[in-house]
């Protein structure tokens, strides 16, 4: 770990084009590695879950929790993810009890994309409210678990529960990287309370680059002896992660560029006095 | 606390460092405490016993047939399901064979009840004494006219009657023992008949052990089949002999009693309102436990009417063919429960509680391996031992990758790696001891690899802080104690939100979605308490109690 590589990393965020080109090259190797295998065979547990809603609603509440504490504690927006939270779980909520209907009448299709969409008008108003971290956050671990899906899709012979379930590991891991990475932005933003956002999240990305680099090599040495000695699940197990692992840390690192041009000239918002215990601020 | 969750991992410990011959060693009892202490490694992991099954489905049609076999298979599995074990494998074979896998620490002998019995559960009134004795005079007559003509030697009914009357008069004189009334007839049902004495002085037809093949042999016969047949026409409602499924004992002898019961349903028991297992009273002299029923509204107000009109009168409990319980009707009863004899054991009380709330389509089920056997993974051998060499390497590669990056101060992380393990086992006893037994399966293998990679990430995060914040200030106490400081709110923030998350997957998910958020909240508490009652401490301690001049990270 040179001390150029921060200073070449912060100068990244002054090269959106580079870091946005990158990001799609791996999208699209994950993508073709998948569309080039003729055929997915599909375990009936797999489907069975699929069909059940439980997978998609699952997702919809972990993104709520992320957008709740990453909203709170990074974004320093609480109350509004929490109002914002409740009100999208109750509208998420009556379309779910609306899910033996929607299969009674063949409408299952219809019911997913209903959910998905509630997922996204929630990542929008998210933004609306001004939890640009947590949205961030989410979008992380989404890249993530799409590029390891796609490569190791292209890879496996079967797609099976334990598969996706490993997926949403890759999905966990690359939030708490995204939240223990944002935490130094956090603190850098708090330390330099006259400096834009942006600046601040240039500088604590700058200083989370270590401990995203050793996470993601962390998690491929991991990953690699099971990828590579083991049979079987835990062979699949390790295929995932051996990607997954690596790509969080990257999602994570180049998620410093839209942050940046989303927070640039966005000032320190600081708290009202009462829940600053009281402190007048400056 | 490190003492406390060492000693709630320990059965797990124990269990997953014993050889499968070494835990088949171990005494019956002591085998069901160690598994029902332990974290189990599911099917897909290591395996589980094997129960085939062969339905018979000749009588359906092709639709017919597909419809009733989903519905047993689902059936089945519910049943599994409800009794706790959460990951049956359940595969279909040729020949209407069925393959049901269940977890190693499940009770095979239960789970192959729970797979054969139909779980109908059906109310009978007692036909009247007297036209028992009819009856069964008419099958003596039948039986012995048929001896007489096979023989060519016509038996004159005059010694028939003397029989029956003989019997009748010898059954009557006994009321406290049993006693054989022996016919003199040749082949006779009353000289197979026993008089056996049950609660409140009632006597029953019984069938010495000896005679039961007998007389089942002697009921299946045409000739009495159609004397029976006769005596329900000229009697209606028409009665059916019933055996009980419960053998007594008198007098050192081993008696089977026989119920001549109205053949029609009076009252179908099912769908009922729920199964409640509790301390039995009425049924105390069949077992500890008794098996509550609660009727349904329209159960109730029918069982409530039966009940009135037949005060007095007895009413047999029907169920899997043979009449599981028998109650004296003493008045209304009004509150649609009936308690029937759950065995002497909770667990034989839960199987049988869940067979009741969940009937079977009516398809005949046969047992072929009644002898509970290994069954091999369905994923390969020894996934796990497969697993342990690599899981060993990739320790290892992170053991270098620390310590090369945080030298002697990476000792404190590997340590916390055993530590993590601990608590996260200890937490996984509690969710056991809470009443929830997660397996290990491979979906908690994914819950546990993504716990234990958040508990690096953390671990990393923590220390890769502590190497940017300790030298800033002007004493490596100061420094490290600050750091510290501002670490806790994130660590705990981190961890809040994956038990949240797990804590959700766990609320709203089914079989492996459950069994990833249980292991999953288990790893993340697990790492929580390491993070702080490990790392936290110990680094604190080194700094401040010892005052150690550097720390190497």
């Amino acid at each position: 770990m040179t001390n150029n590589l921060p200073a070449f990393y912060e100068k990244l965020a002054d090269q959106p084009g580079l870091v946005y080109a990158f990001a799609v090259l791996l999208a699209v190797l994950g993508i073709a590695a998948t569309a080039l295998k003729a055929e997915h065979s599909v375990t009936d547990g797999l489907v069975a879950l699929l069909l059940s809603g439980d997978l998609l609603y699952g997702l919809f509440l972990i993104m709520l929790i992320v957008l709740v504490i990453v909203g709170a504690r990074i974004d320093d927006r609480p109350g509004k993810s929490i109002a914002l939270a409740l009100g999208v779980l109750a509208a998420g909520s009556i379309v779910r009890l609306l899910l033996p209907f929607a299969r009674s009448i063949d409408w299952l299709g219809e019911w997913n994309g209903v959910m998905i969409g509630i997922m996204i008008i929630t990542l929008y108003l998210s933004l609306r409210v001004g939890a640009r971290f947590a949205v961030v956050a989410m979008g992380c671990a989404l890249y993530a678990m799409i590029v390891t899906a796609g490569i190791a899709f292209g890879l496996a012979d079967q797609i099976s529960v334990s598969s996706i379930l490993a997926l949403m590991t890759v999905g966990a891991l690359a939030v708490a990287m995204a939240f223990l990475g944002y935490s130094q932005v956090r603190i850098q933003m708090e330390s330099a309370r006259r400096e834009p956002v942006g600046h601040s999240v240039r500088t604590g990305m700058s200083r989370a680059l270590p401990f995203l680099l050793l996470a993601g090599l962390a998690a491929l040495l991991i990953a690699a002896p099971m990828a590579v000695f083991a049979g079987g699940p835990p062979r699949d197990f390790g295929l995932l992660l051996l990607i997954g692992g690596p790509v969080g840390a990257l999602a994570v690192l180049m998620s410093m560029v839209p942050l940046v041009s989303m927070t640039q000239n966005v000032p320190f918002e600081t708290g009202s006095p009462a829940r600053r215990g009281g402190r007048r601020q400056r | 606390m490190t003492l406390l969750g060492s000693v709630l991992v320990y059965p797990t410990v124990r269990l997953w460092s014993s050889t499968s011959e070494a835990i088949e060693k171990l005494p019956p009892e002591e085998r069901k405490t160690l598994y029902s202490q332990s974290t189990v490694p599911g099917i897909d992991l290591a395996g589980g016993y094997r129960i085939t099954a062969g339905v018979d489905v000749s009588r359906f049609t092709d639709r017919g047939r597909s419809r009733a076999v989903e519905s047993l298979v689902e059936t089945w599995r519910r049943r599994l399901n409800a009794f706790g074990i959460s990951e049956p494998v359940i595969a279909a074979r040729e020949g209407d064979l069925f393959d049901i896998v269940v977890p190693l620490s499940a009770d095979g002998g239960l789970a192959g009840r729970m797979i054969r019995e139909s779980g109908e559960i059906t109310l009978h009134l007692f036909k009247d004494g007297a036209e028992v004795q009819a009856l069964r005079q008419r099958i003596d007559d039948a039986v012995l006219e048929r001896v007489s003509m096979e023989a060519g030697s016509p038996v004159g009914a005059e010694s028939t009657e003397e029989a029956g009357a003989e019997s009748t008069e010898e059954a009557g004189a006994e009321s406290t023992e049993t006693e054989s009334a022996e016919a003199e007839g040749p082949g006779g049902l009353s000289a197979l008949l026993a008089r056996i004495t049950v609660e409140e002085g009632i006597g029953d037809i019984a069938v010495r052990e000896d005679n039961v093949e007998a007389v089942r042999t002697m009921l299946a016969d045409s000739t009495v089949r159609a004397a029976i047949r006769a005596f329900n026409l000229a009697n209606p409602p028409a009665g059916a002999f019933a055996w009980a499924s419960e053998p007594v004992e008198r007098g050192g002898s081993v008696y089977y009693p026989l119920y001549f019961i109205n053949q029609d349903i009076d009252l179908n028991v099912q769908p009922l309102a729920s199964a409640v297992i509790g301390d039995a009273s009425v049924t105390a002299e069949r077992g500890a436990y008794a098996v509550r029923l609660f009727l349904e509204d329209e159960g109730r107000e029918s069982l409530a009417n039966l009940s009135s009109a037949n005060a007095g009168n007895r009413l047999a409990i029907k169920m899997n063919g043979q009449v599981y319980v028998t109650l004296n009707i003493q008045g209304r009863i009004p509150d649609g429960r009936i308690e029937i004899p759950g065995g002497d054991t909770l667990e034989e009380a839960r199987a049988l509680a869940a067979i009741l709330e969940t009937e079977s389509p009516p398809v005949a089920v046969t047992l072929l391996d009644q002898e509970a056997m290994d069954a091999p993974s369905p994923y390969g051998e020894d996934v796990v031992a497969g697993a342990a060499g690599p899981a060993v390497i990739s320790l290892a590669l992170l053991g270098v990758l620390v310590l090369i990056r945080y030298r002697a101060a990476g000792v404190v992380f590997l340590v916390g790696i055993l530590y993590h393990l601990i608590m996260t086992g200890a937490v996984l006893r509690l969710w056991n001891i809470a009443g929830i037994a997660p397996y290990l399966t491979l979906a908690g293998a994914a819950g546990f690899l993504g716990a234990f990679l958040v508990f690096t990430a953390v671990h990393l995060w923590m220390f890769e802080y502590l190497r940017t914040e300790s030298g800033t200030e002007s004493s490596i106490r100061q420094g490290v104690m600050t750091a510290l400081e501002k670490c806790r709110p994130v660590l705990v923030w981190v961890h809040v939100m994956l038990l949240l998350v797990s804590v959700s997957l766990v609320a709203i998910g089914t079989d492996g979605l459950v069994n990833f958020g249980l292991v999953l909240f288990s790893g993340a508490a697990g790492s929580l308490l390491t993070s702080f009652l490990w790392t936290n401490m110990l680094l604190s301690s080194l700094v401040a109690d010892w005052q150690i001049k550097k720390l190497s990270v």
